[in-house]
């Protein structure tokens, strides 16, 4: 079930006048994946993500969701669809809960359903005592909740969400980052975000989109595991000279931090550790702290982006 | 068909529920009520020049025919926000992004408004209406003006609504704001 395809996209094109703002991308996305739609301002993610839901009209290419192309069976393709688009679609003037009864009567939800679809979806969103509050009335963190509750309320098998954390603090960040995790258990979820490590902490899958062409698409752990290089904070209470570290097999670069701490780049991920706690424990180095930076999807999409890596070692000191 | 009905009845909610309904109902019954009366007053008057035409013809007739001039500037004030609100507040693309066909996107806003506008229609028959308990009307010539201003104010609703889709400049669109 985990392998059927809910969204292809083939050979997808937008052009406004001129400015191609996507050119000829393609992609699918299974059941239970949850695809982290990453990309700098322009490059074409929210149009991308209004084609798919059919807001938008693509100037070729095609887009078929739950196997109902998004053109010719509109209707059909659409039921399958739930949409959050950047600034939420809301009626200020309504309650929440005549709202969410607006949107369920839209997407077809059985009258006998409708009260049930509203209850799920409002304590999903921790929206539960806010039904009959004037959406205008809340604040910008909730009205962001109230838009995610229209977009999962029929229980859609696609729910596309772009920039979902806009707005939100922090605890509301997490309790979202945790509910696209469990939407991505039973639906296909696409999440537009600015936030790297949103995305390394609640999806599966990443694509990198600049300029309109697709440039990365891989799996969140083999992008974590494949990088070539990876970044530790090790901490050695008799360090060595800087050269020493250097020396070891498969380290590429190293930084003092403090006089204690080194940043080391290594060339293989999962022999690193390994690496630096055999060494250690052989020269008598005394090492007492070895942190993994998690920051390869920011370095993989600054290099993707920006064609430049950055220097990553003055983050590292601030961190430890 | 429970889409048209649910876009009809938000559309014709969405004029109550802020002061913009109220407001465009009460002033135009306030108008009308005002020519009633000058019409009803002048057609009482000794020697007028109404003698001998009948009251509906006068009166009614009178009334509606102002009715129908009053709705011709009224009604892009209700109509022109149909479409133009949605884009302006991006709620369209909740729209477009439901099951729902755009047959039914525009019946559906569009029978919300005549919704509206029926209201308003009765509102201003009651006006007429109010004569039956001093004379007979002739209520042939009231329904055929009645038809007759509805029929006009149909073709202006789905022109002006229709013509909203175009127009998403604030400054242009001002017909349609709160």
């Amino acid at each position: 079930m985990n392998n059927e395809t809910l969204i292809e996209v083939s050979q997808l094109s937008c052009y406004y006048g001129d400015h191609c703002a996507v050119n000829e991308i393609s992609f699918s996305v299974n059941r239970g994946e949850v695809l982290g739609f990453l990309g700098p301002n322009g490059a074409g993610k929210s149009s991308t993500m209004q084609i798919i839901c059919g807001v938008l009209a693509a100037t070729a290419g095609s887009v078929v969701v739950a196997s109902h192309d998004i053109v010719e069976a509109a209707e059909k393709a659409k039921q399958h669809i739930g949409f959050l688009p950047e600034n939420p679609p809301l009626y200020k003037d309504l309650t929440v809960d005549e709202y969410l009864l607006y949107c369920a009567r839209l997407r077809k939800i059985q009258k006998n359903q409708l009260k049930q679809a509203m209850d799920n979806c409002k304590s999903r969103c921790g929206i539960h005592d806010y039904g009959k509050r004037l959406i205008a009335n809340l604040s910008k963190g909730y009205q962001q909740r109230v838009g995610i509750a229209q977009a999962i309320i029929h229980s859609p098998a696609v729910v596309i969400l772009d920039e979902p954390s806009s707005g939100l603090d922090p605890i509301q960040n997490l309790e979202i980052r945790e509910l696209i995790s469990e939407l991505g258990s039973d639906h296909s979820v696409i999440v537009s975000t600015h936030i790297l490590p949103e995305v390394q902490s609640s999806c599966n899958r990443v694509l990198i989109i600049n300029r309109g062409k697709i440039v990365l698409d891989e799996k969140i752990n083999q992008l974590e595991e494949s990088g070539t290089q990876s970044s530790w904070t090790i901490a050695l209470a008799r360090p060595p000279l800087l050269e020493e570290l250097e020396q070891i097999s498969g380290v590429s670069l190293v930084r003092n931090i403090d006089g204690r701490r080194f940043r080391v780049v290594c060339e293989n991920s999962v022999a690193a550790p390994a690496l630096f706690t055999e060494t250690s424990v052989n020269k008598n180095w005394g090492l007492y702290e070895l942190i993994p930076e998690r920051e390869s999807l920011e370095h993989t999409f600054l290099q993707l982006t920006h064609g430049e890596v950055v220097e990553q070692g003055a983050s590292s000191a601030e961190k430890t | 068909m429970n889409s048209v009905i649910s876009i009809a009845r938000h559309e014709f909610r969405k004029l109550f529920i802020s002061l913009f309904g109220w407001t465009i109902l009460a002033s135009v019954q306030f108008i009308l009520a005002v020519f009633f009366y000058l019409l009803l007053s002048k057609y009482l008057e000794s020697g007028s020049v109404f003698a001998g035409r009948g009251l509906t013809a006068v009166v009614v007739t009178g009334m509606l025919q102002i009715a129908g001039v009053v709705m011709l500037v009224i009604s892009p004030f209700i109509t022109m926000r149909s479409f133009s609100d949605e884009y302006r507040n991006g709620t369209i693309k909740l729209l477009f992004s439901s099951p729902v066909s755009i047959v039914a996107l525009v019946m559906g806003k569009f029978i919300g408004l005549m919704l509206f506008y029926f209201c308003l229609l009765i509102l201003i028959c009651l006006m007429p209406l109010s004569l039956t308990s001093g004379t007979v009307l002739d209520f042939g010539l009231l329904f055929s003006g009645i038809s007759g201003v509805f029929l006009l104010f149909s073709s202006v609703f789905f022109f002006c609504s229709n013509w909203s889709v175009y127009i998403k400049l604030k400054q242009l669109s001002c017909a349609g704001c709160d």
